[in-house]
């Protein structure tokens, strides 16, 4: 038990925010915007 | 007579409105075009631009209602708090950053410039997203004003009436005077508000209603499935979350939402593209914080109120409740700022959404597309102060089923604008009538299986995943059996299955 959460349960509440920052952050890095025509 | 306390809660709040008004006069100096009113220049800053899609998002029911949900049903609705979130990321990513890209290269100043742009359909399609736009924004608009209405009766006391007409004179002064650039820059300093004051509260509030293992095992004791991240099925009211509908959850919120106008339109008025890079990651994860904490807030609220330390009226007065619970007199009107601003940022932004909409869309581009760009602006500000006395006049009355027409507005959207959205941009196949097909069943099924869901039978899954189902369905099949788009309008809005484009193309 965490915070009073079953582990799994916990893991999944708070691991699937972090893993989608994670993934949002890949994105980050990955996207190319081209050329700024401004 | 008036008491100190009173004096005290009326500078706070007016403080708060002064800051808002000086925002907005401001605002209206920079503004010699219509897409200075419309887009903000289009010259919105990074961190502008994420408290506006953040807080165009945060609706008086992120705070109230969220809480209010965590109170009566526990855990397994924390979806929500990770779905809205995401749908900011969806909206940037997914129909965005292409988006935004066309329309710097084409001159959009909204969705439906693109949608009539792809769909080859000046009038057609324009007309038909502009009237689903203008009807669903005043729904909800309705909804928001109701809200506002229910904050300011807390802080003064006064009647559901005059606060209706303080807060409709106090948006539509700023909206009108400031346009996009009003609206972005109160929304920072209102998304700033949220921020701190949820992220101050929370804490207190959790202690004080005992931590989070025992707010835990409270919830736990009124039913073990609360601590749970899914109801196993429909046994009371509350226990609606069953696995497959929190599926249909993922699609309204995480796919629907960010396909509403006065969320996406937030991306034609950045400055620079870059900004889709890391925006996606910065708004997701302030907003996931922030949303978190909301939901934690109504879990303690029903730990505080089973301990029998505090009363709650009702389910989404539980946030309200909270912060008078825990905090001194002196501090606590403070903080009412707080939820002021969270209901006031997104009634901002589907006014201007709605005047931009009939002044841009319907009266420029479908009535007279002479008019000027001094006319436009002028128009916009007229239809913004017509829209303000509509709403307030609904709101005095709010129909029984405003959260149900709330609900149903967000169904609409999915069911018609996230389809010829996403084939839009992606499938080269798509044509105009498949498009004009996919929103006018979308609409039109959304409206009758929320009819059903409410009146007929309870349905497994949320209303607008069968109409959204529909949409799709209806797409593909009238794209595919009517005539190919002409190959220059492929080319110059860049469909195709990429997000990224190369200019040069």
């Amino acid at each position: 038990m965490i915070i009073g959460l079953e582990d799994r349960i916990f893991y999944i509440a708070f691991g699937i925010p972090v893993l989608i920052a994670i993934l949002l952050l890949i994105w980050g890095r990955i996207y190319n915007p081209g050329k700024e025509d401004d | 007579m008036i008491e100190m306390a009173d004096l005290y809660r009326i500078f706070i709040v007016a403080l708060y409105f002064i800051i808002l008004m000086i925002i907005g006069t401001w605002a209206s100096r920079k503004i010699k075009t219509s897409a200075d009113y419309i887009l903000a220049g289009k010259n919105l800053g990074f961190w502008v631009f994420v408290f506006l899609i953040v807080a165009s998002t945060t609706s008086g029911m992120t705070l109230l209602g969220s809480s209010g949900l965590g109170y009566v049903t526990g855990w397994p609705t924390i979806w929500e708090q990770i779905f809205v979130p995401l749908t900011v990321a969806v909206c940037i990513i997914f129909y965005g950053a292409k988006m935004a890209k066309i329309g710097r290269l084409r001159g959009y100043l909204t969705v439906q410039d693109y949608f009539a742009d792809r769909f080859y359909s000046p009038r057609g399609i324009r007309g038909i997203a502009g009237v689903s736009v203008i009807t669903t924004s005043v729904i909800y608009l309705v909804g928001q004003y109701t809200a506002i209405s229910i904050v300011l009766v807390w802080i003064f006391g006064i009647t559901h009436a005059q606060a209706l007409v303080i807060a409709g004179a106090i948006v539509f002064l700023y909206v009108m005077l400031g346009g996009l650039y009003a609206v972005a820059w109160t929304n920072t300093i209102q998304g700033l508000a949220i921020i701190i004051g949820v992220v101050v509260l929370a804490p207190i509030i959790i202690k004080e209603a005992g931590g989070l293992s025992f707010i835990n095992s409270v919830l736990a004791s009124i039913d073990p499935e609360m601590v749970t991240l899914s109801y196993p099925e429909v046994y009371a009211g509350y226990a609606f979350a069953t696995p497959i509908y929190l599926v249909s959850f993922f699609f309204l919120l995480a796919v629907g939402l960010g396909s509403s106008p006065h969320i996406i339109n937030n991306v034609l008025a950045v400055k620079k593209q870059k900004y889709f890079k890391y925006a996606p990651v910065a708004a997701f994860s302030i907003y996931v914080v922030v949303m978190y904490l909301i939901k934690i807030v109504g879990f303690s609220a029903r730990s505080l109120v089973e301990m029998g330390k505090m009363t709650v009226p009702y389910a989404d007065y539980s946030f309200v409740a909270s912060v008078e619970h825990v905090l001194p007199d002196a501090i606590w009107p403070i903080f009412m700022v707080v939820v002021l601003a969270a209901v006031m940022s997104t009634t901002d932004r589907i006014m201007l959404t709605i005047g931009n909409t009939a002044s841009w869309d319907i009266y420029k581009n479908m009535i007279n597309p002479d008019a000027d760009d001094k006319k436009v602006t002028l128009y916009t500000r007229i239809v913004v102060f017509a829209v303000a006395i509509i709403t307030i006049v609904l709101a005095i009355n709010p129909p029984e089923l405003l959260a149900w027409l709330i609900w149903m507005t967000i169904g609409i959207t999915l069911s018609v604008f996230v389809v010829p959205l996403v084939a839009g941009l992606y499938w080269k196949r798509a044509t105009r009538e498949g498009a004009m097909a996919a929103m006018i069943s979308g609409f039109g099924s959304a409206v009758a299986f929320g009819y059903i869901h409410k009146y007929v039978t309870a349905l497994p899954m949320h209303f607008s995943m069968y109409s959204f189902i529909i949409a799709i369905v209806v797409m593909i099949v009238v794209s595919l059996v009517t005539k190919p788009p002409p190959a220059d309008v492929i080319e110059r809005t860049f469909t195709g299955p990429f997000i990224s484009i190369k200019e040069d193309k």
